[in-house]
């Protein structure tokens, strides 16, 4: 994304979450831009689709509902 | 204030008081002080008697993210302050007690965990007690300078990218990351509920491990918290370093370490015997994974008051919050991939070696207010990169003990101390403390009166 590109994305999610970030405007775009820079790293990342998420679900104690 | 004659608690609680009111107005490291319940306490045990208790009558302090009863729950915030005051103990705060521990305060930290320097603009910035002109790092600032300003023993913290680690290193104390799951989280304040742990900081290793012992076991209620029994670790404490295998992590590590963090790693490698450097291949990619789960999750947890008050939000941290919300899901889902990927490198080298070594901060602790650190003559920006070299390990949640080391840093910092990480394999935390223990033997790790 150019810099054009992320301050349009990020004043539309902003709308889209319901936050004012007017007074803030500039940090946010600083600090997207850097959550961009994170994001290409991640993206340089090779994945294959059964490499699964870090975040699991264990159903536990779901045995003990009636 | 003065003990009765043979009040043994007693007189461990109120030098404990008496150090905290002695050193507040230059170091700034506590929020409450909890003086009638440590002293009612402390009076209590005195008549049971130590009953073989394992932190008998040891003052200790929490992180203000950790509930306490009868106090609301500030997590550093401003905002948490209309919240309702807590009805029982943080579950580690209740282990602790029960081990014969006395709670005597809650200590300042980064609003919402969300920073490395303590710099909080509601309660002010917890200063290092080593240079009060230095900041103590963060999140869990308070605690790191409570027990370097020798007004605890023992202080709990919580670590979701370095939180007890960057304090250890800056100020100078033993601070140990269990594995993620080790702890139960229950009764804390959360930030990012899939990197989030909670650990001690001590001034001896001993201390640190009797805290941890005291602190494991099983807890149903935490999502997080892995159901395994209790795995004693002071016992074998001085068993040595006898049978480890113990490498140097380069690349990463070294690429973003300073000359002083990187005579740190010498000086203990040295101790070892440790001769060889290894590669944690994926360490670029676990510390992009962890910067973007933590900036969305943490964001997501507080979005309802992000869009009615975000003025109460620390003015150092509102924006970092804002962008974090608006970050696309995809890329979060992704991170969380790539997290387990990364756990895979890492575990491949714990195959050849028991314990890595790296650096815990970039450097020694900057000044308060810092916006920049130089690194290898790299101009990078300060609050970010002081955990540049710890947010790599906790993305995995691999169990990590800070070592203190004193005699590495040159030139202005010289009277500073640094950290040196000690890593193990996923539940070997036994490691991690007798490597740190045969350290302090040595003297290469020590712990310094400011």
């Amino acid at each position: 994304m150019t810099p054009e590109q992320q301050a349009a994305y990020v004043d539309a999610s902003a709308i889209a979450l319901g936050l004012s970030i007017v007074p803030f405007r500039d940090g946010v775009l600083r600090y997207f831009a850097l959550a961009t820079d994170m994001n290409a790293i991640v993206e340089a990342c090779p994945l294959g689709v059964h490499d699964e998420s870090a975040e699991t679900f264990v159903p536990d104690g779901l045995a003990s509902v009636p | 204030m003065s003990a009765p004659a043979g009040a043994f608690v007693r007189a461990s609680v109120v030098a404990s008081l008496t150090a905290i009111e002695g050193t507040h107005g230059t170091i700034n490291a506590y929020t409450a002080v909890l003086a009638d319940r440590a002293r009612a306490r402390a009076d209590a045990l005195d008549r049971q008697g130590d009953g073989g208790r394992s932190l008998f009558g040891v003052p200790f302090a929490a992180k203000n993210l950790f509930d306490i009863a009868g106090l609301t729950t500030l997590a550093g915030s401003k905002i948490e302050r209309d919240a309702a005051p807590a009805l029982r103990d943080a579950v580690l705060i209740e282990r602790m007690e029960a081990a014969g521990a006395v709670l005597v305060g809650a200590l300042n930290m980064d609003e919402y965990a969300y920073g490395f320097t303590t710099e909080n603009t509601h309660y002010g910035p917890t200063c290092n007690p080593h240079d009060p002109t230095r900041t103590a790092g963060g999140s869990s600032g308070g605690s790191g300078a409570a027990v370097a300003a020798g007004t605890v023993p023992i202080a709990l913290a919580s670590d979701t990218n370095g939180s007890i680690r960057v304090p250890a290193s800056l100020c100078g104390v033993f601070g140990l990351k269990p594995t993620f799951g080790r702890l139960s989280r229950r009764g804390s304040y959360p930030f990012v509920t899939s990197l989030d742990h909670l650990g001690p900081l001590a001034r001896d290793v001993r201390a640190l491990a009797l805290a941890y012992d005291a602190m494991q076991g099983p807890d149903t209620l935490d999502a997080a918290c892995a159901q395994r029994a209790i795995e004693p670790t002071v016992a074998r404490l001085d068993d040595g370093i006898g049978g480890l295998r113990i490498a140097v992590l380069g690349g990463w590590f070294e690429h973003h370490a300073g000359p002083d963090a990187r005579a740190a790693v010498a000086m203990v490698a040295r101790a070892l015997g440790a001769t060889t450097t290894v590669d944690f291949v994926a360490a670029e990619a676990a510390r992009a994974a962890a910067f973007l789960i933590s900036n969305a999750q943490g964001a997501a947890l507080h979005l309802p008051d992000l869009r009615t008050r975000p003025q109460d939000f620390e003015p150092l941290s509102c924006d970092r919050f804002l962008a974090g919300a608006l970050i696309p899901a995809a890329w979060v889902a992704r991170a969380q991939r790539v997290r387990r990927v990364a756990a895979a490198a890492a575990n491949a080298l714990f195959g050849d070696w028991d314990v890595l070594l790296a650096p815990a901060t970039p450097c020694a602790a900057p000044p308060l207010g810092s916006e920049w650190i130089t690194i290898d003559g790299r101009r990078v920006a300060a609050r970010p990169n002081l955990g540049v070299l710890t947010q790599p390990l906790s993305a995995i949640g691999l169990p990590v003990c800070v070592a203190p080391v004193f005699g590495a840093t040159r030139g202005d910092d010289a009277h500073l101390p640094i950290g040196v990480q000690l890593v193990a394999a996923p539940w070997r935390e036994d490691r991690v403390l007798r490597v740190a223990r045969a350290l302090e033997k040595a003297g290469v790790a020590t712990v310094r009166a400011p």
